[in-house]
C-alpha cells in the first residue's frame, strides 16, 4: 500500500499519522470517527507519527510493524497482526514521553454532566471493562488510560480514545455490545489478546469539555466478591495513586502537591466486584 | 517523512535561536519542522528558556507554546534533580577519594552558569582518580546504580582503552553516570597528564568544577576529539556562551596555556573557529593568528568539519553532508585509535551494522548475540 496520512485530532493532543500499513487506516476509520481528519494539510498537529513496514527483507518473512516519533523508534518493532495495539501504545508513549503540563495518572476517567471519578488501577484489575460498561451505560468516557490533571486543580482535561480491552473481557464485550465498533484482534501481546473498541457518540462529541474529579475509585475484579466497598484514608489513598502517576517524578513539588490536593477534595474508594450494575448503582447513588 | 514537511536551512535555525523575535508570524508548516529540528537537536528548551525571558511564548501559535512549556518543565526538572543526585553521588564518591570533579552538563548547572539555562543534559560526567574506579563502582552499586547490560565487544572497549567505564544506571530513578578517569580515551595516545586540569578547579555551591576557561577546552575537545557528530551542534552553543560570558583576556591566555600544555591546542583552535563561524562571532587575534594547520590542510578540514557540524535532523538539509559525517567520523576514529585497533574494530562494528541493514537493527540482543 502506498504511504497515507491523516491527523487525529485528539483533543487535547493531535497526531499526524503516516503508514503504508492498510490494517492501520482501516482501523482508524473504524474506531475515531469523525476525530479523524483525511486531509492531513489542514492544521499544525501536536506531534507527527510514523508507523510501517519494517525493511524490506522483513516485509517478506515474518513481516513486522516499526513506530517512530519524528527520528525516534521508543520500541523494538512488532509482528504485523499486532501493528494497531503498537500504534495504540504508541500514542501513548509519545503523550506520556512529551506532555509535562498536567499531571498524568494511569487512570480511567468517565463522568456524568461534569461530575468525573478515576478509575486509577494497574493492569488486570477489570479497569477496562469497567470503562466499556459505564461508557456504554449513561456515563461519558474522559479517557481509558490516562487522566489529564491541571497541576493544583480537580480539574481533568479528556482524551478521548478507543477502550483498549484483554483476553476474557474482549467476547464479554462483544457480548455486551453487538453494535459496538471493534478493531481486529492483536493477538499474543505482552498482555495478551487485545482489541480495541471505539466508545459511543457521546464521548467523542464531549471530547473538548473538561470534568471536575469528585471521587477516586480504585476497582479490582474479583470473581468470588458481589460488591464490596471500603473507604480508604488519605494516606492510602495517595501513595496508591503515585504509583499510577506517569510523570510525577518529572513534575516533582507540582506532581506532589496537585496529588495531595486531590485526594483531600475527593471521595476516595477500593471496591471489590463481580457484578458492574451493583458497582454503578453505587457510583450514581452514593459516590455522584 | 510525510510530504508536507518543510526544510529548514542552518541559517535560519541559528537566526531563530539568536533572535527568537524573528519567528512571529511564521507559518504552521514552518513551525512543525523548526520544532522537530530542535528537539532532535537538544536545542528546544535553550529556544524555550530565550523566548521566555523576552516574554514571546503568547505570540506564538498554541501548539508550539505547549511543546515550549513542556520543554521549560523538563530543563527546571533537571536542574532541581540534579542537585540531589550530586549530594547522593558525592556522598557514595567521598568515602573513597576526595577527588571528585563534575564535568561539562552537571558541572555548568552546578556553578549555576548561564550555559547551563534550558540545556538539558543526558547524564552526569564526573572524573575520579583512576586507581578509585573499582572501589567507587562497587559502592555505588550498593547504592543501586547498575551497569547497562553491553556486550563483551564494548565492555573491552572500554574497560581497556577507553577513558571512562560502562555507564551506570539509578535502576530506581533512571539518572545515569559515566565515571570518567581521563578526559580523552588513553588508547589515542594523546589522554593527558589529568594533573594540568585537576590544578585548574574551583569550589562552588559544595562542588568542585574546572575554571571556565578549562570548561571552554574540555567542551573543544569533546566537540573535535570525536568520531561522531550526530548531535554536536548543540556543543556549538555552549562554546559560544563560556566565551561569552567569561572571555576577557586573562581567560583566553589560560585556555590557550592549559591547551598548549596538554596537547589539545587544535581542539581549542578549532572548537572555537567552528563555533564563531557558525554563530557569527569574533574571536580574539591571540587565537586566530596562532594557525596550527598549514592553509590548504585547514581548507579541507573546515570543508568537512562545517558541513559535519551542522543539524543532521533530516529536515535539515545540507548537501554532501553524508560524506562529510562519514570523512570527519573517520577522522574521529583515526585520532583515538592506532591503526590497527581501527581496523579490528572497524571490521567489528561494519560487519553489525551490515547484518542490521539486511535484517532490521533489532537483530542484535544488548548483549550482541544475533536473536
Amino acid at each position: 500500500m502506498a504511504l497515507s496520512s491523516f491527523v487525529l485530532n485528539t483533543h487535547p493532543f493531535s497526531f499526524r499519522v503516516s503508514t503504508d500499513i492498510e490494517q492501520i487506516v482501516e482501523s482508524v476509520k473504524l474506531l475515531y470517527c469523525d476525530a479523524v481528519e483525511w486531509d492531513s494539510r489542514i492544521s499544525l498537529p501536536s506531534y507527527e507519527i510514523e508507523i510501517k513496514h519494517a525493511s524490506l527483507a522483513r516485509k517478506l518473512f515474518k513481516p513486522q510493524s516499526q513506530f517512530f516519533c519524528d527520528q525516534r523508534e521508543p520500541f523494538l518493532p512488532m509482528p504485523i497482526d499486532k501493528c494497531l495495539a503498537m500504534f495504540e501504545w504508541g500514542l501513548n508513549w509519545v503523550v506520556s514521553a512529551h506532555e509535562f503540563r498536567h499531571v498524568i495518572l494511569h487512570s480511567a476517567v468517565l463522568a456524568k454532566g461534569d461530575k468525573a471519578v478515576l478509575f486509577p488501577a494497574p493492569p488486570g484489575s477489570g479497569k477496562s471493562t469497567l470503562t466499556s460498561w459505564l461508557s456504554h451505560n449513561g456515563w461519558r468516557l474522559l479517557s481509558d488510560e490516562m487522566a489529564l490533571m491541571t497541576p493544583n486543580t480537580t480539574q481533568v482535561t479528556p482524551f478521548v480514545r478507543p477502550i483498549c480491552l484483554k483476553n476474557n473481557a474482549i467476547a464479554l464485550a462483544k457480548e455486551w455490545f453487538p453494535d459496538g465498533r471493534f478493531s481486529h484482534i492483536s493477538p499474543n501481546t505482552h498482555k495478551g489478546d487485545v482489541i480495541h473498541l471505539s466508545p459511543p457518540q457521546v464521548s467523542w462529541h464531549e471530547r473538548f469539555n473538561t470534568a471536575e474529579v469528585v471521587a477516586i475509585v480504585y476497582p479490582q475484579y474479583s470473581t468470588g466478591t458481589f460488591c464490596d466497598i471500603y473507604e480508604l484514608t488519605k494516606a492510602e489513598a495517595f501513595s496508591t495513586l503515585t504509583a499510577n502517576a506517569f510523570n510525577y517524578g518529572v513534575l516533582g513539588g507540582t506532581g506532589f502537591t496537585t496529588l495531595t490536593n486531590l485526594v483531600e477534595k475527593c471521595q476516595t474508594f477500593e471496591v471489590k466486584y463481580n457484578n458492574l450494575e451493583e458497582l454503578q448503582s453505587f457510583l450514581e447513588n452514593d459516590v455522584l | 517523512m510525510s510530504s508536507n514537511s518543510l526544510p529548514i536551512t542552518e541559517e535560519a535555525i541559528v537566526r531563530a535561536l539568536q533572535d527568537p523575535k524573528s519567528c512571529i508570524g511564521k507559518s504552521d508548516a514552518w513551525w512543525f519542522s523548526f520544532i522537530k529540528i530542535l528537539r532532535f537537536e537538544r536545542l528546544l528548551s535553550l529556544f524555550a528558556f530565550r523566548c521566555e525571558e523576552l516574554d514571546l511564548l503568547v505570540s506564538f501559535p498554541l501548539v508550539v507554546q505547549g511543546h515550549l512549556k513542556n520543554a521549560l518543565i523538563m530543563a527546571q526538572r533537571q536542574a532541581d534533580h540534579l542537585k540531589y543526585e550530586v549530594s547522593l553521588l558525592s556522598d557514595s564518591i567521598k568515602t573513597v577519594t576526595p577527588q571528585c570533579l563534575y564535568l561539562k552538563g552537571a558541572a555548568y548547572c552546578l556553578a549555576n552558569m548561564t550555559v547551563s539555562k534550558g540545556r538539558l543534559f543526558s547524564d552526569i560526567d564526573v572524573l575520579v582518580p583512576k586507581e578509585c574506579l573499582d572501589k567507587i563502582e562497587k559502592s555505588l552499586l550498593f547504592k543501586g546504580w547498575l551497569s547497562k547490560p553491553i556486550n563483551d565487544y564494548d565492555e573491552r572497549y572500554y574497560r581497556e582503552w577507553a577513558h571512562e567505564i560502562p555507564p551506570l544506571v539509578q535502576s530506581r530513578r533512571g539518572t545515569v553516570v559515566d565515571i570518567h578517569h581521563n578526559l580523552v580515551p588513553p588508547i589515542s595516545g594523546k589522554a593527558p597528564d589529568i594533573e594540568a586540569f585537576l590544578s585548574q578547579t574551583m569550589h562552588v555551591n559544595g562542588v568542585t568544577v574546572l575554571k571556565p576557561h578549562a570548561m571552554l577546552l574540555h567542551s573543544c575537545i569533546h566537540l573535535i576529539f570525536n568520531e561522531t557528530f550526530k548531535q554536536a551542534h548543540r556543543d556549538l552553543y555552549d562554546i559560544s556562551s563560556i566565551i561569552k560570558d567569561y572571555g576577557n583576556s586573562t581567560f583566553w591566555d589560560e585556555a590557550i596555556r592549559l591547551a598548549k600544555e596538554t596537547g589539545f591546542y587544535k581542539e581549542l583552535f578549532l572548537g572555537c573557529r567552528y563555533s564563531s563561524k557558525k554563530l557569527g562571532y569574533e574571536l580574539p587575534p591571540k587565537l586566530t593568528v596562532d594557525v596550527p594547520y598549514t592553509s590548504a590542510k585547514l581548507m579541507l578540514l573546515d570543508l568537512v568539519m562545517l558541513k559535519a557540524l551542522s543539524p543532521h535532523h533530516p529536515l535539515c538539509k545540507a548537501p554532501g553532508r553524508g560524506v562529510a559525517n562519514f570523512l570527519a567520523w573517520a577522522r574521529g576514529h583515526w585520532c583515538k585509535m592506532p591503526l590497527m585497533l581501527l581496523i579490528y574494530h572497524l571490521s567489528i562494528k561494519s560487519g553489525r551494522a551490515l547484518a542490521q541493514s539486511i535484517w532490521g537493527k533489532h537483530i542484535f540482543d544488548a548483549e550482541g548475540t544475533p536473536k
